[in-house]
């Protein structure tokens, strides 16, 4: 017969390290890429998000593939079998605002329709640390929806190029900062709005139509007036905050605009449109997050 | 701990035009205490600003010794809150929310980890800690908020209405809990209408009506009083009369005898003169017990 004690472990405090509110808005921000992502969750919640990364990366990696395959007996220049890194964005910029659509709601709406904001307020973090950490894991990830295939594109691009894979690298660094910066400019252009809307939405599917939709009408509303004789009419193309994106990578990739051409505002305007956009929708949101955190 | 748990010196909030809580001044020392008042009395709105989400519009706010909302951050670094209600994502497991609860306090991942695990284990959820929270009863939820607001090992947890919802069985379990929390070094702030659970797990209590401050004290001291509950054997009312000649306040029951002597005065010196005077038995002498919803009520009726 064997004896034994049961031992009542109780409770044991914490006497490690803390990494006070650093570590808090890591945790907020690595939660809001797994519940964007769906990871954690229902499989259901996993389709939408992974589709649409699958579908951004698919046409780059066929199109490397074949241009690998077939290139010698197609006997064609890599870019024109492959296109530009500009074209390319406009491949995925609609998929990543329904990817961005999807996720800031689900990022988003959660934490109110549960109420989990109480378990914030008692957490190292003010209003703007949680605001900051849910808007930098949106941002993270949707940098990397638009970058990620584009750099697939990219190094496709150099390995197909006669002077070989590194050289080409990097004498073609410049277009890899242009693909940065031009993906910025969609991230603001896309998550700025869908950041707005999922603050205030209760529902997440709502929420997305919503974003979807606002930004459709906002780019009507904004070349309608573009073509109107109303006062100020010029200056109408800065309101469409969806199509703005498409300028700034237009004005980062010196490619003409039609739009901006006609009304005779400069690329860069498009840039300081989404940075004032930014300001404000940060300053309406922080208002409204801090009567709850 | 050198500092009161607590400090609030001038304190008011206004909801427009509602005075939600008016010019309190409150020191509370560390232990378990007792925030209580009826529905509306301003008990949620005093923890909204002692958590930094209200500011109060007069006075100021120490928790932990901590300047509110100056040190907003140093003090929420060290609290746990479980609000009135279900705060629980409703679409993640247990044990992935307690992991997440742990790291947003500063936690690394791996001691978040065990921590999780842990405190799951002591309010009993280590069996669903891979169930959804959405799938929980009443009853496990309420456990669920509590693991999550110690689960960063706080100095110090606000509860609001921690057994509001939960049937005898859950209430007294959730009551047990509360009490072993001030055995881990945790303080506790309860706040309730239920009085009764007060008196069960707190040793002060901070009373308010309609966000005034009614009382403010050690539990014991404040339920105690000079009045003894006297059962004679006997005239009872020759006993009363001669206690009120001696200058006591008789107050009669159908059983029994309440008697309150003046200041100065030892009370049971008074009934034993009162007693043998009228050659009267005694059967029972004790302190009247009051409750602190006697004394709400009391404070109230006032």
């Amino acid at each position: 017969m064997t004896t034994g004690q049961i031992y009542d472990l109780g409770y044991t405090p914490h006497e490690g390290e803390r990494l006070g509110r650093s570590g808090a808005m890591r945790a907020i921000t690595k939660d809001g890429i797994k519940r964007a992502l769906g990871i954690g969750r229902k499989a259901r919640s996993k389709i939408m998000p992974m589709g649409l990364i699958l579908a951004a990366m698919t046409p780059a990696v066929v199109l490397v593939g074949i241009a690998f395959v077939f290139k010698s007996e197609l006997n064609l220049d890599s870019t024109d079998l492959l296109g530009s890194h500009a074209t390319y964005f406009d491949l995925i910029s609609t998929l990543s605002l329904l990817f961005i659509a999807l996720a800031a709601p689900a990022v988003m709406i959660p934490d109110r329709r549960d109420n989990v904001l109480a378990v914030y307020s008692s957490r190292p973090v003010s209003a703007a640390d949680y605001l900051i950490a849910r808007g930098g894991s949106l941002a993270l990830l949707m940098f990397a929806f638009l970058v990620l295939p584009q750099l697939v594109l990219f190094v496709g691009l150099a390995a197909l190029d006669p002077s070989g894979l590194f050289s080409a690298m990097v004498s073609d660094s410049g277009e890899v900062l242009r693909i940065l910066a031009a993906s910025v400019g969609y991230v603001v252009a896309f998550g700025v709005p869908a950041f707005l809307v999922a603050a205030y939405a209760k529902r997440t599917g709502m929420a997305a139509g919503m974003i979807i939709i606002g930004l459709a009408l906002l780019d009507g509303v904004a070349e309608a007036l573009t073509h109107s004789d109303v006062p100020g009419a010029s200056l109408a193309p800065l309101l469409g905050i969806g199509a703005l994106g498409g300028t700034v990578r237009d004005w980062v990739f010196d490619l003409s605009n039609r739009t901006f051409f006609q009304a005779g505002l400069p690329l860069w305007s498009a840039a300081a449109s989404l940075l004032v956009t930014t300001v404000i929708v940060a300053y309406v949101v922080l208002r409204r997050y801090r009567r709850e955190l | 701990m050198e500092h009161p748990l607590i400090e609030l010196s001038g304190l008011g909030h206004r909801y427009g035009n509602v005075v939600a809580l008016d010019n309190l001044d409150v020191n509370v020392p560390p232990g378990s205490i007792g925030l209580v008042g009826a529905n509306g009395a301003g008990k949620s709105t005093l923890i909204r600003i002692l958590l930094g989400i209200l500011r109060p519009t007069t006075g100021t706010v120490r928790v932990l010794g901590h300047d509110i909302p100056r040190e907003l951050i140093e003090m929420r670094a060290r609290v746990g809150y479980m609000a009135e209600g279900s705060t629980l994502p409703l679409d993640q497991t247990a044990a992935d929310f307690m992991v997440y609860a742990a790291e947003l306090a500063g936690i690394p991942t791996k001691a978040a980890k065990q921590r999780a695990s842990d405190v799951l284990t002591l309010v009993g959820l280590h069996e669903e800690r891979f169930r959804a929270l959405g799938d929980f009863s009443t009853g496990m939820k309420q456990r669920a908020m509590l693991a999550q607001a110690i689960v960063h090992d706080p100095d110090l947890v606000f509860l609001d209405e921690p057994t509001a919802g939960l049937d005898p069985e859950g209430r007294d379990e959730m009551l047990h809990l509360i009490t072993r929390l001030g055995t881990f070094g945790i303080h506790v702030l309860v706040s309730s209408h239920v009085l009764s659970d007060i008196e069960r797990t707190c040793d002060w209590v901070v009373m308010l009506d309609g966000g005034k401050l009614l009382r403010n004290g050690p539990i014991d001291r404040i339920v105690s009083s000079n009045t003894l509950e006297l059962e004679v054997l006997g005239d009872s009312q020759a006993v009363a009369q001669a206690l009120r000649s001696r200058g006591a306040e008789v107050e009669t029951q159908p059983t029994s005898l309440l008697v309150t002597s003046p200041a100065d005065t030892d009370t049971d010196v008074l009934i034993r003169d009162a007693l043998a005077d009228t050659h009267t038995g005694m059967r029972r002498l004790t302190a009247k017990q009051t409750s602190l919803e006697d004394l709400f009520l009391e404070s109230g009726d006032a």
